[in-house]
């Protein structure tokens, strides 16, 4: 079992909306991971072919916010994003990650202030922790509800465990 | 200490005595609706859970009018998805190309008071203007509520909006939103309600109450809503909607109260920045246009093309500027032909389009270039978000649209 993630750090600032993650004109290809190469595109050009499995999001205040397009969390966790810290989320945005199975984590300013772009940190998913400099990040551990969620991998699979389990009662 | 009426929604659709913030709970939805672009995403999703039919196929709607006519090779495709998934699940309330799904919604009668509703597109706020808690969700989260009839919904705080006084000339609700905007910021009230009450909202019309609370989300808004009264009342009886999930309050307990007197807002808008860099028109006065839009499931009614009809009547539009008319439904369309506005508005120099949101989400019907200056009676003005990554967009009331059009450059309708 990997104990801890050597991970490479995005960072975003505020208002990052879903039409920056993946604009509409992208938003009819039939392929998520071609549509994916165009994730970021204005706000980070280099993003979409630099990002490696497991690298963190940093953004600040009201990430994802816009439209309700899922496609926006889907092409980063296409790309390989299973966590991001924002100061705060637009709301849709948040629940569209944790039906996907991504974690998207509040963080306060002076925590977002740590990071800096491109820099490496380590992520310890059994401690919600991530030590950055000499500081370690104690990530708030989501409700209950929502954990069973993200630990199924996403809605679909929760409901469909608990379709499963009502038959079973039956 | 009482509860507020989001609060008494959720807690009358989650069966629960009461609720208060920051509970998590499942709630029974009433209407859930689906929009073209995202029911192939929808149905791919549906598929993949063990449900082989929808809760309820009459809680259903489906309604095409992001792709309308078809834009792409696409489109065709997504109403084709669209009416074999109705066919398959028995579903009756399928519009397609009749207009804007936040506009066919209230009209139709499918949202009442006190209903839950969540749809696919995030202006679904809009429909807390009838005294429903309604909301947007993505694609996946809305397989789960077609397969289940419910969604987990965590009980936001709410943020309360007192409005006195009056409106003065020129001065309309879409100067009202920008306002709250204006204090809040684009994520002020992100993951909270928004309730609107106050001696001046009487004075408000359902166009009015749909326009702000159409504009909650740019707030961040969970919902925006009015409690309903004699004008819900009188709109819901023109539209049948269900009466039977009415709830009351009495003297809520609010997160916070911001009142708002009405007599001191002035003509507004949203600079190209964003939709929370809002500014008095004054300070944008000749400002050279390009194009000029009135439409969308912002300010597409009836009331906001009287408004400008009134303004650009006997005009003619200069010719550097695009003047387009969408109305937001194709009811709305027709009482424009019959009452002669539509003639106002061609004679002038503008396109009038086919009811959609094409132009309002960049994708046709007056894409912007890299130099294009609009002024919109939209919601977003995002960077690229009407065309080019360049193009400028200012948000206004209809009114300031329409002024700003006949003279070529930003002007005020007060004056």
């Amino acid at each position: 079992m990997v104990e801890t993630i050597q991970t490479t750090v995005w960072k975003f600032s505020d208002d990052i909306d879903t039409d920056q993650i993946i604009a509409t004109q992208y938003l009819v290809n039939p392929d998520i991971h071609d549509m994916a190469r165009y994730a970021m595109e204005i706000p980070k050009p280099s993003f979409a072919s630099s990002v490696q499995t497991d690298d963190i999001i940093v953004a600040r205040n009201n990430f994802g916010c816009g439209s309700s397009r899922e496609q926006a969390p889907l092409v980063l966790k296409t790309l390989g994003v299973k966590v991001i810290l924002a100061v705060s989320f637009a709301r849709i945005f948040y629940r569209n990650c944790i039906n996907l199975g991504i974690r998207p984590y509040e963080i306060n300013l002076s925590q977002y202030d740590l990071f800096d772009d491109q820099s490496t940190v380590t992520y310890n998913p059994q401690n919600n922790g991530i030590a950055v400099k000499k500081e370690t990040i104690r990530l708030n551990p989501f409700p209950p509800f929502v954990e069973q969620i993200l630990a199924a991998g996403g809605l679909i699979a929760h409901v469909t465990q608990q379709f499963n389990a009502n038959q079973e009662k039956k | 200490m009482s509860h507020t009426l989001t609060e008494k929604i959720i807690a009358q659709a989650s069966g629960q005595k009461s609720v208060s913030p920051g509970d998590i709970v499942d709630v029974s939805v009433h209407t859930a609706f689906i929009h073209d672009v995202f029911i192939s995403g929808v149905v791919e999703a549906f598929s993949c859970l063990p449900h082989k039919k929808v809760w309820n196929p009459d809680s259903i709607v489906l309604i095409a009018d992001h792709e309308v006519p078809a834009v792409s090779e696409w489109a065709g495709e997504c109403y084709k998805t669209m009416l074999r998934f109705a066919e398959s699940q028995n579903i009756k309330r399928i519009h397609i190309a009749e207009g804007v799904c936040h506009q066919l919604i209230p009209e139709k009668g499918y949202v009442g008071p006190g209903m839950v509703l969540v749809g696919t597109d995030s202006h679904t706020t809009t429909h807390g203007a009838l005294g429903a808690f309604s909301t947007g969700i993505g694609t996946t989260e809305m397989a789960a509520v077609l397969a289940t009839g419910k969604i987990w919904l965590k009980v936001p705080e709410t943020i309360h909006f007192e409005l006195k006084g009056s409106l003065s000339k020129g001065v309309y609700a879409k100067d009202i939103v920008l306002s709250m905007l204006k204090i809040l910021g684009a994520e002020g009230a992100t993951y909270k309600a928004i309730e609107i009450t106050g001696s001046a909202v009487k004075n408000l019309t359902m166009a009015d109450r749909l326009t702000i609370c159409n504009m909650g989300v740019e707030m961040g808004a969970k919902n925006a809503i009015f409690a309903p009264d004699a004008n819900t009342m009188a709109y819901i009886q023109e539209s049948g909607a269900e009466t039977s999930y009415l709830v009351n309050v009495e003297s809520p307990s609010y997160e916070r109260t911001i009142q708002m007197n009405l007599n001191d807002i002035k003509p507004m808008l949203a600079f190209p920045k964003g939709v929370d860099d809002v500014h008095p028109v004054a300070e944008a006065l000749g400002t050279e246009i390009h194009e000029a839009f009135i439409g969308s499931c912002t300010n597409g009614r009836y009331e906001d093309f009287l408004v400008a009809a009134n303004i650009i009547r006997g005009k003619k539009i200069p010719g550097h500027v695009r003047l387009i008319i969408t109305p937001a439904s194709m009811q709305i369309y027709k009482r424009l032909i019959k009452d002669g506005l539509a003639l106002d508005f061609i004679d002038a120099g503008a396109m009038i389009t086919n009811p959609g949101c094409g132009l309002c989400y960049g994708k046709h019907g007056g894409v912007l270039s890299k130099t294009d200056v609009a002024i919109a009676s939209n919601n977003r003005n995002f960077p690229g978000r009407l065309g080019h990554k360049h193009s400028q967009v200012y948000l206004a009331s209809p009114a300031t649209v329409a002024c700003s059009a006949v003279n070529g450059k930003i002007s005020s309708p007060d004056t």
